[in-house]
């Protein structure tokens, strides 16, 4: 009745399982290389047959240390380090199982009270009457299926909504067209810059906030819309500059319609309005630049669209079509983004971003600092003072978080990992929530122990 | 002026913020405008009492206030590759840069390893290196620069040109802020960090140029007179904050006393005399071998010792580094073991060990200066314990390695009867045992690290996965040992297989697992001939010795 499991905890299973695991893992490493981080966490360290093989060597291992039971003196050494190596094992696998693994992202001076998870979801809101789904998406484990034809459905307010992913880009590079092809007024123009030998071509779309104006070397590039020739003057007029220095700017007037040139001097002040036609070059009087309106879309369409650069999982972007009922609408989405659909009486957002986990407390960041090496840029530490505060419990405290002094409160444990620089510095913890951790570190513990054992007890090589 | 991508949205307005490009743009204009076209002069000699003074001049750079002796060195081997240029004492290539900019930059100076990139920028495909002013001339590089700096800031990998393209230029602008005299000389104020460029207005100018001026006179006096006047300008201008005498001396001693060259012809001694001493067992040449020995362990400590005073930092924080103390531990392993068996198979192991990485060490392409950690490593004390054991851990099994090879030696030349078979086989099991244990050690402090710094205490990281893999391979050596399905002749072959594991997780992982991945496009790095040559004589060498075994014995081996 014994024989079986004299088997399963003897040398002949533990050494194949050793050299099988250490087999694997090789491949893993290789595997990585080819296909990607996530892709190798899934298919092959995550895997359910991976975690066998290792519950597989836990069951050889414990079998083998109760076979000697009852234990003896000389056994002690074995017996420890096969505990301590089965509760390493337990650990990971509890870990794995239940733990939760995030990152906080906190500008300087706002709160966080949630954790972004490393995997994305597709989420499809509907502000009114407040509904919100989220699929996993996972394409990140397949970075090289450039066409995975995912299907996902919903029932929302005013009907069943059905989104297909058929295009998904691990590093996707973005392009965008510009069209006549416009419904709305929406005034774009196309100017060709040269000056010594360097040349480029830049859009300026004159209501777009972010894209009227451009800084091409020393010159401040603008696309302004008015209504007639009286505003023009007004903005001649004034005392005070209105433009910056050392600019050109393009001006459409809508009545009556056509296209002029203002140029201004290093003290902002403007030279002189001078029309101006597609297709003719002009000068700018001081900094000598030539400039070309090559085209002018009154009603312009923007449409944005991705190419893949390789199969690296770096900035991620998909493309989806969402269809209710007899409507169909295509857009591309990069990570992070959303857009709105317009559904019926009840609009629906569908946003493209890391999923997202709520923690119970709320951590604001009250100052982030980073001190460099004396005349260098590379830093020599880092650190965030934050509050942390969890109103359920009416607590509040002021803790400061830098490298390898985490912040712990309720199982969490939350760790300087990096920052963004900017105008305003935005801190980056790593958020971690490990019950097996207790496990892995008793284990430790035991294996230690063990050799320690064996090291004073009498060697027993043949 | 910006160059060939030259907008960025008009939010960003100040003037500060413009693109790269530009900045490199403006650099090559501001260059060739300082620099200006004139004759070429006679080489300058610089008197050895000058070369001295200057010498122990304190400058910070790269994050840290070091003699001009390092900075020489490190420069000097930056630019052309190699520490010293046609056998010259770097400080005296560094003064002769300084004194005659013009004829140094005529000079094929600036080091262009990489073939492909000697092609896209139009040089000679046999020299490797270009000068200063050709490398203007051409405007190929500038060229190439725009895109690749935008590449980088996308934050995306860079192809090995792309790489070697920024490593040139890197060394462009070193050399351009020497023939600026970009050095900062001058201690700052009282509670500033940042140390100031000795020709900013303010400081000991005069005594920086009449010095400069006195390097150009043919009477050597003037030099040395120039050179202390310039050391007491420096240190006058706030001498608490300047170095102390002792450090500057520690280092230029450390410079130029080269501990681990002499090491290593030490320990090569040590290794001869102790082999010869287990093959023929005369004490005399046990103790001469212990000699050696011991004086290499000092000299070699001392080196360890003096890198850590200087550096403030601990013993193991770059590649160079593991270099030192991998051999450093298999030294002490060994004079710890010698103690119990002294059989002098350890001894002349880790002296053989010792005088081979001492050796790579300084003819690898490897960064040997003392600069600042990256902040992870900044005193942190679990991780530096993590490091010294995973890498002390490699001492061991380094030795194993070397055993192994006696043992394989020794069965060639004596089959299983050879008098030394089992003294070598009980110390391989043993080094072995020794090994796993540190190496099991080193893994779990990782892992503690991990926790307390990332909060995660294993990540299936490809370099902590080969560490693993290395860990159960001689798990199973020793398990399938201890069943008694290997012999000591199986024992030594896994070791010597083993070692390929531990140098793909020492070594591999970093150049080329990663590589991998980080040079998508089929740009990995090419696998050294040294290391391809190393392969193919272990194969050789265990196959030689597995036919011996199978054909000698039907038991197992």
């Amino acid at each position: 009745m014994l024989r079986p499991f004299r088997f399963l905890g003897s040398l002949k299973v533990a050494v194949p399982t050793l050299v099988t695991i250490a087999g694997v893992l090789a491949w893993g490493t290789i595997y990585e290389a080819r296909f990607g981080t996530a892709a190798v966490q899934r298919f092959v360290y995550g895997s359910w047959w991976f975690q066998g093989i290792l519950s597989f060597l836990a069951v050889n291992l414990a079998t083998a240390a109760f076979l000697r039971y009852p234990w003896k003196r000389k056994h002690i050494p074995f017996v420890l380090a096969h505990i301590g190596i089965i509760l390493i094992l337990t650990g990971g696998i509890l870990g794995g199982r239940f733990g939760v693994q995030g990152q906080m992202i906190i500008p300087e001076g706002e709160s966080s009270d949630s954790l972004q998870l490393d995997r994305n979801v597709l989420a499809v809101l509907q502000p009114n009457p407040g509904l919100t789904r989220e699929f996993e998406t996972r394409f990140e484990t397949t970075a090289w299926d450039h066409a995975p034809h995912a299907l996902f459905e919903t029932d929302l307010e005013g009907g069943r909504l059905q989104l297909v992913v058929d295009r998904y880009f691990s590093n996707a590079d973005p392009h965008e067209e510009i069209s006549d092809a416009g419904e709305r007024d929406n005034p774009a123009i196309h100017l060709t810059l040269s000056s010594e030998g360097h040349e480029d071509d830049i859009w300026l779309l004159a209501r777009d906030r972010e894209r009227f104006g451009a800084r091409w070397g020393e010159a401040h590039v603008l696309f302004l819309e008015l209504e007639d020739e009286k505003e023009l003057k007004q903005m001649r007029s004034h005392t005070h500059p209105v433009l910056p220095p050392d600019s050109i700017v393009l001006i459409w007037l809508r009545s009556p319609d056509k296209l002029a040139v203002v140029t201004t001097g290093p003290k902002a002040v403007i030279s002189g309005v001078v029309p101006v036609k597609v297709g003719r070059p002009f000068v700018h009087p001081s900094l000598g630049y030539r400039a070309k309106v090559s085209a002018f879309y009154p009603k312009a369409r923007v449409e944005e669209f991705f190419t893949s650069r390789d199969d690296e999982v770096r900035s991620e972007a998909v493309r989806l079509t969402a269809r209710s009922g007899e409507r169909t609408v295509q857009s591309w989405l990069g990570l992070r983004e959303s857009i709105t659909l317009p559904f019926g009486k009840h609009p629906v957002i569908i946003e493209y971003r890391p999923a997202v986990r709520p923690v119970p407390f709320s951590v604001k960041l009250l100052d982030f600092r980073k001190t460099d090496y004396p005349g260098t840029e590379m830093a020599a530490a880092f650190e965030s003072d934050v509050e942390l505060s969890d109103p359920s419990r009416g607590v509040t405290f002021k803790k400061r978080i830098s490298m390898n002094n985490p912040l712990k409160y309720r199982g969490y444990s939350l760790f300087q990992s990096s920052y963004v620089q900017g105008p305003k510095e935005t801190t980056i913890l790593s958020v971690r929530n490990d019950p097996g951790v207790p496990f892995v570190y008793t284990g430790f513990l035991i294996v230690l122990a063990g050799v320690i054992t064996l090291f004073t007890s009498k060697s027993r090589m043949t | 002026m910006s160059a060939n991508h030259g907008f960025c949205r008009l939010r960003v307005l100040p003037p500060s913020v413009l693109p790269p490009a530009s900045l490199v743009a403006g650099f090559l204009l501001l260059s060739i405008v300082l620099i200006g076209v004139s004759p070429v002069r006679a080489e300058t000699k610089i008197s050895t009492e000058t070369l001295e003074t200057v010498r122990h001049l304190a400058i910070q750079q790269g994050g840290r206030v070091k003699p001009l002796d390092s900075f020489a060195r490190e420069t000097i081997d930056r630019l052309t590759g190699s520490p010293v240029w046609k056998g010259q004492d770097p400080v005296e290539t560094l003064l002769s840069i300084l004194a005659e900019p013009d004829r140094w930059q005529e000079e094929p100076f600036l080091s262009v390893p990489f073939g492909p990139l000697r092609e896209a920028l139009g040089l000679d495909r046999r020299t490797k290196h270009v000068s200063y002013s050709e490398l203007i001339s051409t405007k190929k590089l500038m060229r190439m620069l725009p895109a690749i700096v935008e590449k980088q800031q996308r934050g995306e990998k860079l192809t090995m040109l792309e790489n070697e393209t920024m490593d040139l230029f890197d060394r462009f602008v070193a050399f351009t802020n020497l023939i600026k005299q970009e050095l900062n000389l001058v201690p700052p104020p009282a509670g500033e960090r940042i140390w100031l460029p000795v020709r900013q207005p303010a400081g000991p100018r005069a005594a920086w140029e009449g010095f400069i001026a006195s390097l150009k006179q043919s009477d050597p006096a003037e030099g040395i007179g120039g050179a202390r006047r310039l050391e007491q300008a420096l240190q006058a201008v706030n001498p608490p904050a300047y170095p102390a005498r002792w450090r500057l001396d520690l280092e230029v001693f450390y410079n130029r006393s080269a501990p681990f060259r002499v090491a290593r012809l030490l320990y090569l001694a040590a290794a001869i005399l102790l082999l010869l001493f287990s093959l023929k067992g005369k004490p005399k040449l046990a103790s001469a071998g212990a000699v050696f020995f011991v004086s290499a362990f000092l000299i070699h400590a001392a080196g360890i010792a003096s890198r850590v005073i200087l550096g403030g930092r601990p013993p193991v924080s770059n590649f160079y580094e593991t270099m030192l103390w991998l051999p450093f531990v298999a030294a002490v392993l060994a004079l710890i073991f010698e103690r119990i068996y002294r059989s002098g198979f350890f001894g002349f192991s880790a002296a053989l060990l010792a005088s081979i990485l001492l050796l790579l060490a300084d003819h690898l392409p490897l960064d040997s200066s003392i600069s600042p950690v990256v902040a992870v490593l900044h005193s942190n004390l679990w991780l530096t314990i993590h490091v010294l054991m995973v890498v002390g851990s490699y001492a061991p099994i380094s030795l194993a390695m070397v055993l192994a090879h006696l043992y394989g030696v020794f069965y060639l030349q004596g089959g299983e009867g050879h008098p030394s078979l089992p003294a070598v086989g009980r110390f391989l099991y043993r080094a072995v045992q020794v090994g796993v244990v540190m190496l099991a050690a080193g893994i779990m402090l990782g892992a503690v690290w991990a926790n307390a710094s990332w909060g995660r205490y294993w990540g299936w990281d490809p370099k902590e996965t080969w560490a693993l893999i290395t860990l159960l391979w001689f798990l199973a050596l020793l398990h399938g040992r201890f069943a008694g399905w290997l012999k000591g002749t199986g024992m030594a072959l896994g070791t010597i297989a083993g070692f390929f594991l531990l140098l793909m997780t020492y070594y591999g992982v970093s150049f080329y697992l990663v590589g991998l991945h980080s040079y998508a496009g089929g740009n990995a790095k090419p696998v050294p001939p040294l290391l391809i040559a190393y392969f193919a004589a272990e194969i050789l060498f265990i196959g030689t010795v597995a036919r011996k075994a199978v054909i000698g014995s039907r038991r197992p081996v």
